[in-house]
């Protein structure tokens, strides 16, 4: 059965959260890094 | 969060039944695959042929050991010889692995169709490839492969030649797969739960998967930063972890550490999933402390985040630093202890039977338990200082690794490899292979204790003739372990993957529960096509 919309965007949101999670964690600690030293 | 999906209207649709429409056959079913069955025996061919690459890489390590002074190769060579084997081992067969395990087994048992993003779920596989070649090619690269250990540490790092900028961007890219599979794994059990599954009702190897998705998510992209850094140092002028600029290698250290401790436990935590689904099975009663083991598995994912400088006692920490570590170090062995023992209290008095995915279980509890021991020691500052970077820690992390992480995937192929493939094994050739496999991997990895006592350092293709006996011992022992996993590859998988052998019933095992067994054997293509009806402890389909 394939997944209702409604799942999708369920889906997709949490996921959008845990990639931000993880990009925040990469970029943010190279970025403190750069600016404020290690 | 912790949705499930609802009830469909129809009840009446038979979600067993194998729709073929739409199947994809030939190459374009494994290129363009997006059904989590296939792409999980895509993982896990894919790591056991690393696992093979690394395995070779580690027995022309024990035949440059196998007598002092130097035979076959010059040192440079052995030490990319260590490093790759490092690297090809976590990134390429270990982890790789356990993706193949949560792809084939978390929408079975949580009675989910597919993964929430099967075309991502194709993208985390195919990304592995080009890393993997980029990763082994650094071999064929002037300068040869890297060479400064599978930690990478600055400034070794600074100086080696391109295959550690083609090592690096392959690091990149298993990362980011590693990233998208856990958001995948995270999001499929989230949200795609069968009605009744609740999370408290889960198999304990979709909880310990919870966890370690989690895990890599948090400290994956932290690898990536340090390296990316690393990256800048060597090409654009900055001076992050170079000291000649004025930057701090030993802050490496404790980035990479940052990562590379719950890196352990990524390794090793569904492995702990896997044996707490077998031991149950063969001691036919249900788990010892089920809520205890989750929030054991939890306490270690957390407690994983506050003890990386253990792994760096000698860089010159303060006393209070190294008390802090040693005391949070100390800490995981009770969670892990609550872990072991509940296996324990699961087999007492249990009405067990020694198939081989119980024979794998019970030797990987004896003998990860001497892992974890060694760990402790290796935990206490004072003695550490004395055993840092020696043969002890390398037995110490194989005997976590080999005997905790290998053998605990070999538990799980054994356990269910009937529904993966629709044929059981010859017990005999896993028992061979079992046995084999446990007296060689201690006949390799026991020695490298008194080694390490001793005062033989790690990383070295040359020792001095006191260190020769033992070192024999454990290239022999090397070899042996080596030819049992081609054993089991040629009278095991390949029996298994023509289809050789009796076929197997639905439900191989008389003690197993879970909605993975709901299903004929070989798990048909589509299952759970509509959400299964559950009885009231989430193990059996009922409508």
């Amino acid at each position: 059965m394939a997944l209702t919309s409604e799942q999708r965007r369920k889906n997709l949101r949490l996921a959008v959260a845990l990639f931000s999670v993880a990009l925040v964690f990469a970029l943010g600690f190279v970025a403190k890094a750069l600016l404020f030293g290690l | 969060m912790s949705a499930v999906l609802p009830h469909p209207v129809d009840h009446g649709h038979d979600h067993e039944h194998d729709h073929a429409h739409g199947h994809p056959h030939g190459w374009r079913r494994w290129l363009f695959a997006t059904n989590h069955k296939d792409i999980g025996t895509m993982y896990l061919l894919f790591a056991f042929t690393m696992f093979l690459v690394g395995g070779t890489l580690a027995l022309l390590i024990r035949l440059e050991l196998f007598q002092p002074g130097l035979q076959y190769f010059n040192p440079e060579l052995f030490n990319q010889f260590t490093t790759m084997h490092g690297l090809i081992m976590v990134f390429g067969a270990i982890m790789p692995a356990f993706v193949g395990f949560a792809n084939w087994m978390i929408p079975l048992q949580i009675g989910a169709a597919d993964m929430a993003f099967a075309r991502m779920n194709n993208l985390s596989f195919w990304l592995l490839i080009p890393a993997a070649i980029m990763l082994a090619s650094g071999f064929f690269l002037p300068g040869g492969a890297p060479a400064a250990g599978w930690t990478l540490y600055a400034p070794l790092t600074l100086q080696m030649g391109a295959s550690m900028d083609s090592s690096i961007f392959a690091l990149h890219i298993m990362g980011a797969s590693s990233i998208m599979g856990s958001i995948n794994i995270i999001v499929t059990i989230l949200n795609m739960r069968a009605p009744g599954m609740t999370l408290m009702k889960m198999p304990m190897f979709v909880w310990t998967w919870l966890i370690t998705a989690y895990l890599l998510i948090a400290v994956m992209p932290v690898l990536a930063g340090a390296i990316t850094m690393t990256l800048t140092d060597r090409h654009f002028h900055t001076s992050f972890f170079s000291p000649a600029g004025g930057g701090d290698p030993v802050m490496y250290q404790h980035v990479f550490w940052f990562f590379g401790h719950p890196e352990v436990y990524i390794m090793i935590l569904p492995a702990f999933g896997i044996i707490s689904q077998v031991v149950p099975a063969f001691a036919r009663k249900r788990l010892f402390g089920y809520t205890s083991m989750v929030y054991a598995t939890s306490s270690i994912a957390i407690l994983s985040f506050i003890v990386w400088a253990h792994h760096m006692y000698t860089t010159g920490m303060p006393v209070t630093g190294q008390l802090f570590f040693m005391y949070a170090t100390m800490l995981i062995s009770v969670p892990t202890g609550v872990k072991v023992f509940n296996w324990l209290a699961t087999m007492w008095r249990g009405s067990m039977t020694f198939e081989a995915p119980m024979l794998w279980a019970v030797g990987f509890i004896f003998v990860f338990t001497m892992g974890g021991f060694t760990g402790l020691i290796c935990s206490m500052a004072p003695i550490d200082i004395q055993l840092q970077d020696t043969y002890y820690v390398v037995a110490h992390f194989h005997y976590v690794l080999v005997a905790g992480s290998l053998f605990g995937m070999f538990s799980g192929y054994y356990y269910w490899a009937p529904k993966w493939t629709g044929v059981m094994y010859s017990e005999t050739r896993g028992k061979i292979h079992f046995w084999s496999s446990l007296i060689f991997f201690n006949v390799t990895f026991f020695p490298m204790h008194f080694l390490g006592l001793a005062g033989m350092p790690r990383r070295v293709a040359d020792y001095p003739m006191q260190f020769a006996d033992f070192n024999a011992v454990a290239s022999i022992g090397g070899l042996c372990f080596g030819l049992s996993q081609v054993y089991f590859l040629l009278f095991v998988v390949v029996p298994a993957m023509r289809g050789k052998g009796e076929p197997a019933p639905q439900r191989p095992w008389e003690g197993a529960e879970g909605l993975e067994w709901e299903v004929p054997s070989p798990a048909p293509w589509h299952t759970y096509e509509t959400p299964p009806k559950l009885d009231r402890t989430a193990t059996k389909v009922i409508g």
